[in-house]
């Protein structure tokens, strides 16, 4: 049982069957670039957050403010889970495990994923194509409904993996949006794909133009924490993503 | 420990723990990636605010690659830190050790979407065995 990591909500938040994204610092930074330009574009505040030992001991200052840097922010019908900081390796089993279990606690009726899939000739990409993972057939169908290529056959791997299998285990549907992206390099134009998928399956209508407009600024300013993610990453066997899988049927 | 695993590992820890922005020379470290394969070497370094490939200059030896790359606008965070936040970074600076010796006049490199590549062939000896 998870026992080293706790979410600490803030008082009278109400939160009612949400939809619930995740966006972690993996390949590319997708998930935390779309993540931090969906609570801005979305008007989602901080409603709660996660704290562990074994989280590196580090704290964020926003405007002066002393702040956790792995948040959960929304409004009673989305909420959206994401980190400033790298996830150490040793954490995320754990981690899997104790959000999955709020999630179930909090009735989510879907956890979206967002994050990149590496590819070899990403600069050679203008436009990067998506694809859907789902941990059941209900989550497939969402992803045929709206028109996602689904991945078939291959290795995943990092937190999203782990909270798909987790969100099963609870009977929770859950799917993950990949986008053709950098291994290394923090990718907004990635991120601005996951999000234009994202929008068919919320029926929501963000717009990625600022985000691709800013795309030079987010690059120079996500350098640190892509540096820290890439430390992570061989520990989390992300490499296996690009490998063939034994197909035997 | 044989002596190249210890140089491995040193550099990246370096890599790791270095910080990303040199506020003597007052530019910026930009991230790259190197990759050894069979014939060359290849590097990729992450170049954004670079807006063509005539503000890079690129200065190869046989075991070291120097990029310098000038933004198209200083950069400046004001909220940044303590003393960082006085600090303006106009350039990308990297100088990057090569794992193998390599052919600096055959080199080639294309800049695109902020990404620029460096492909550096191998200095390789080759020499036919004839098989008895």
């Amino acid at each position: 049982m998870p026992k080293e990591i706790k979410i600490v909500e803030k008082e009278g938040i109400k939160i009612d069957s949400p939809i619930i994204i995740e966006g972690f610092p993996d390949v590319g930074l997708v998930g935390t670039i779309a993540s931090l330009y969906l609570i801005d574009q979305l008007g989602l505040n901080e409603i709660a957050y996660i704290e562990s030992s074994i989280f590196p001991p580090v704290m964020v200052l926003h405007k002066g403010i002393l702040t956790e840097p792995v948040r959960i922010f929304g409004n009673e019908n989305i909420l959206l889970v994401t980190s400033e900081i790298a996830i150490p390796p040793n954490a995320i089993y754990d981690l899997a495990n104790t959000i999955a279990n709020w999630f179930k606690e909090k009735k989510a009726k879907l956890v979206i994923s967002l994050t990149g899939i590496p590819v070899q000739d990403r600069m050679e990409i203008d436009t990067p194509m998506v694809f859907g993972v789902g941990n059941s057939e209900d989550a497939l169908s969402i992803l045929k409904k709206n028109k996602i290529e689904t991945m078939e056959e291959g290795f995943i791997a990092g937190i999203y993996a782990l909270l798909l299998k987790e969100c099963l285990r609870r009977d929770i549907p859950a799917i993950a949006i990949l986008a053709q992206s950098f291994l290394n390099y923090p990718d907004p134009g990635a991120a601005a794909s996951t999000i234009s998928s994202l929008n068919k399956i919320l029926k929501t209508n963000v717009d990625v133009k600022s985000l691709l407009e800013r795309a030079d600024e987010i690059r120079v300013k996500a350098r640190d924490l892509m540096k820290q993610t890439q430390g992570t990453m061989g520990a989390m066997r992300k490499p296996a993503e690009t490998e063939i899988p034994l197909m035997y049927h | 420990m044989s002596d190249w695993i210890d140089e491995f590992f040193e550099q990246a820890f370096r890599e790791l723990t270095s910080p990303s922005w040199d506020a003597v020379r007052k530019c910026l470290v930009p991230l790259i990636n190197v990759e050894d394969k069979e014939d060359e070497i290849v590097v990729t370094v992450d170049l954004p605010c670079i807006e063509s490939k005539e503000d890079i200059d690129l200065n190869v030896t046989e075991d070291k690659l120097e990029i310098t790359a000038k933004m198209k606008e200083a950069i400046r965070w004001e909220r940044w830190g303590t003393s960082q936040r006085h600090l303006e970074f106009q350039t990308f600076r990297r100088l990057i050790k090569l794992p193998e010796k390599v052919d600096p006049e055959n080199s080639k490199a294309v800049f695109r979407n902020g990404i620029l590549k460096v492909s550096l062939p191998k200095v390789r000896k080759k020499f036919a065995i004839k098989i008895q």
